[in-house]
């Protein structure tokens, strides 16, 4: 250390010198701790947990079961099946004891095997299901027909208390009926437990599938008997086709569930009792169970601030939803062969079958949200965004593809649904991550949860399903600016 | 009037009138050393503004085991360096293999007021006012200013060496100016 550096260091020895008072403005400033009190911290969770709340309730509630449905179904249980039972416990038939609700029997035990095949054959074949009382009550009611004839047991498919007794031994019997399907053994007519399962009360959610199911029941175990005549008396074509192609879109509410629908499908198909020939496709199994292989949307979104974190948001969305089902017929129509997706509406000449395969339903529409963004998190020109709300889907396009090589596609034919009932309301909530391009415009890619509302459910109480599914969108954001 | 410890202790409560009280009786004797590293007032206001910020928040730490003015010096000359570092970024610190200035004439400092060698200090380039700083007013070695800046001991040396030279260079030509004006 030479003689310069200690001078300098002598000649700063002691320096002051004041600062301008914008200093300590300055530190103030920097010392204040950021504003957020008791209430914004409220705020925040309580939006954050209210969010949550609505996320989870949207899977709850997915295929949550009406109640009105449910009450209904199970009081017609008890005013259609207690005289019944009683009446033939009173027949003192004890061959039909194991099918008892306190006595159930083994998986055998119930079968046309251990019964007798011609009083089941007998059975079967007397016996007619009314429709519309299948879908009232879930099949549960009888008709007149059914409750004259003796000969018809209580293994029979139509006690669904009776059904669910067997159905607690896993797999239940049917019984073999004289139409049974070339080269199906009665092993084949075992069904699990699942399948029986719709067909009880407490599967009332599932209620298109349960009728599905009892349909396809009641074939196995009792074809149609198609009276003389009746082939000549109704037209050959009707609009039942073509209705049970837009009855998922009636009353302002779609279900995609395209298959499992049908009964719902038109007042025409819901007068049509088993015998009608016009359920000449009802031999096709047709799947209960969709696949859901999700949703994507692009579209323009225009946001409007209403807080420092919050945003109401509109704009103008495509979407297409896709899901698969399986089907195992299809139809020849105008010399084009496309996939059957319900059991009514097509002519008996034109139904053909085939193994089981694949269909994959594509639904295209443009929707209308109005949602309420909330920003969770922000950092540099990305931020993260809670979004809930509401959405009007406008069904533009639906078309169903089988995925054998012959099968052309089928395009939907929307003509029977007005403008008004072709718009779908569903609730719409979703994780949205934009990125800032600048003041006004925004990227954003978006994971969502869209629930289809009911709003006025089915008149007779049994259709409440509301299907829900998970998508991805993309979109460009416009942010318009509040005027302080 | 209240000692340091006492202030401390106010100032960790946040007592915003022990904080004025601290910073008042500080700020005037931290200021030089500010506008030492600064090349203006404002960027010296600007790093004594964050350097007390961050005393204030810190004052947690300060464990007395050495005097409250030399822990508050520290923390200024680091928020001195973290201000500069960009500019140290944009005009890096280079090995300078020759000095070109020699100068062999004796220097009188004591005839200068330290605002005077402030401006000459700030007239440094920004890699040579920090080292200069560093070394010959605040003592550190030249490996610890290495390790502050991050560059070579090397580099530390030849940047002293060259800002040695430029401000003995301005202080006899300021010599000169002030030996006219007294023969004058």
């Amino acid at each position: 250390m030479g003689e310069f550096e200690k001078d300098l260091r002598n000649a700063f020895e002691g320096a002051d010198f004041a600062p301008s008072e914008r200093v300590w403005e300055g530190v103030q400033q920097g010392l204040k701790p950021p504003k957020k009190g008791v209430f914004f911290m409220w705020q925040t969770y309580g939006v954050a947990a209210t969010l949550i709340f609505l996320l989870t309730m949207g899977f709850l509630l997915r295929n949550e079961p009406s109640t009105k449905a449910g009450n209904g179904a199970e009081e017609r249980l008890t005013q259609t099946e207690r005289p019944e039972k009683i009446e033939k416990e009173a027949t003192n038939d004890t061959s039909k004891a194991p099918a008892k609700a306190d006595n159930p029997p083994s998986a055998y035990e119930g079968a046309g095997a251990g019964t007798g095949a011609e009083e089941a054959e007998t059975s079967m074949q007397e016996t007619t299901v009314d429709m519309k009382d299948l879908q009232a009550g879930m099949g549960t009611e009888v008709s007149s027909d059914r409750n004259t004839n003796a000969g018809l047991n209580d293994r029979d498919l139509t006690t669904s208390a009776a059904l669910n007794d067997q159905s607690a031994n896993g797999l239940v019997p049917l019984v073999a009926g004289s139409d049974s399907r070339p080269g199906e053994s009665d092993e084949d007519l075992l069904i699990d437990q699942n399948s029986i399962a719709l067909l009880s009360l407490s599967e009332l959610p599932e209620s298109i599938a349960a009728i599905q199911n009892r349909w396809e029941l009641k074939n196995m175990v009792g074809p149609m008997e198609f009276e003389a005549g009746l082939l000549e008396e109704l037209p050959a074509e009707t609009d039942t086709r073509r209705a049970s192609l837009n009855g998922v879109l009636s009353g302002g509410n779609f279900d995609p569930n395209g298959s499992g629908d049908e009964m719902a499908l038109s007042q025409e198909a819901q007068n049509l009792s088993f015998n009608d020939p016009r359920f000449d496709a009802s031999r096709a199994i047709v799947s209960t169970n969709e696949t859901q292989l999700g949703s994507v949307s692009v579209g323009f979104g225009v946001g409007l601030p209403l807080g420092k974190r919050w945003l109401f948001k509109t704009g103008l969305r495509y979407s297409q939803y896709r899901f698969a089902s399986t089907t195992n017929a299809y139809s020849v129509e105008n010399g084009k062969e496309l996939p059957i997706y319900s059991r009514v509406g097509f002519d008996t000449t034109e139904v053909f079958y085939a193994g089981e395969y694949q269909l994959t339903h594509t639904l295209h529409s443009i929707s209308i949200p109005a949602q309420i963004g909330f920003r969770v998190l922000n950092f540099n020109r990305f931020s993260t965004w809670i979004n809930a709300g509401v959405a009007a889907d406008y069904m533009a396009n639906y078309t169903i593809k089988g995925d054998l090589n012959f099968l052309d596609t089928r395009k939907v034919d929307f003509g029977q649904s007005d403008f008004i009932n072709r718009f779908n309301l569903n609730v719409l909530t979703g994780l949205e991550l934009a990125y800032q391009l600048n003041d006004k415009f925004a990227l954003s890619g978006e994971v969502f949860l869209r629930q289809y509302v009911r709003l006025g459910g089915a008149t007779d109480g049994t259709f409440q399903a509301s299907p829900s599914f998970f998508g991805f969108g993309l979109g460009v954001n416009y942010y318009l600016r509040k005027k302080d | 009037m209240f000692q340091d410890e006492d202030l401390i202790q106010k100032c960790i409560d946040n007592d915003e009138q022990a904080q004025r009280t601290l910073y008042e009786r500080y700020a005037s004797k931290l200021m030089p050393m500010a506008m030492r590293y600064a090349r203006s007032q404002a960027d010296a206001e600007d790093i004594l503004q964050d350097a007390f910020i961050k005393i204030f928040r810190s004052l947690k730490s300060f464990r007395g085991e050495s005097q409250f003015l030399t822990w508050m010096k520290r923390v200024v000359i680091n928020t001195a360096i973290n201000h500069n570092r960009k500019k140290l970024y944009q005009e890096p610190m280079l090995d300078i293999e020759k000095t070109p200035l020699h100068v062999e004439q004796e220097l009188i400092i004591s005839q200068f007021h330290f605002t005077e060698l402030l401006a000459m200090i700030q007239k440094l380039p920004v890699g040579c006012r920090t080292v200069f700083n560093m070394f010959a007013i605040e003592g550190y070695s030249h490996k610890e200013i290495a390790e502050h800046l991050e560059v070579s001991e090397g580099t530390s040396k030849s940047q002293y060496s060259r800002a040695r030279a430029l401000m003995k260079a301005m202080v006899i030509e300021a010599s000169k100016v002030v030996e006219t004006k007294m023969s004058m």
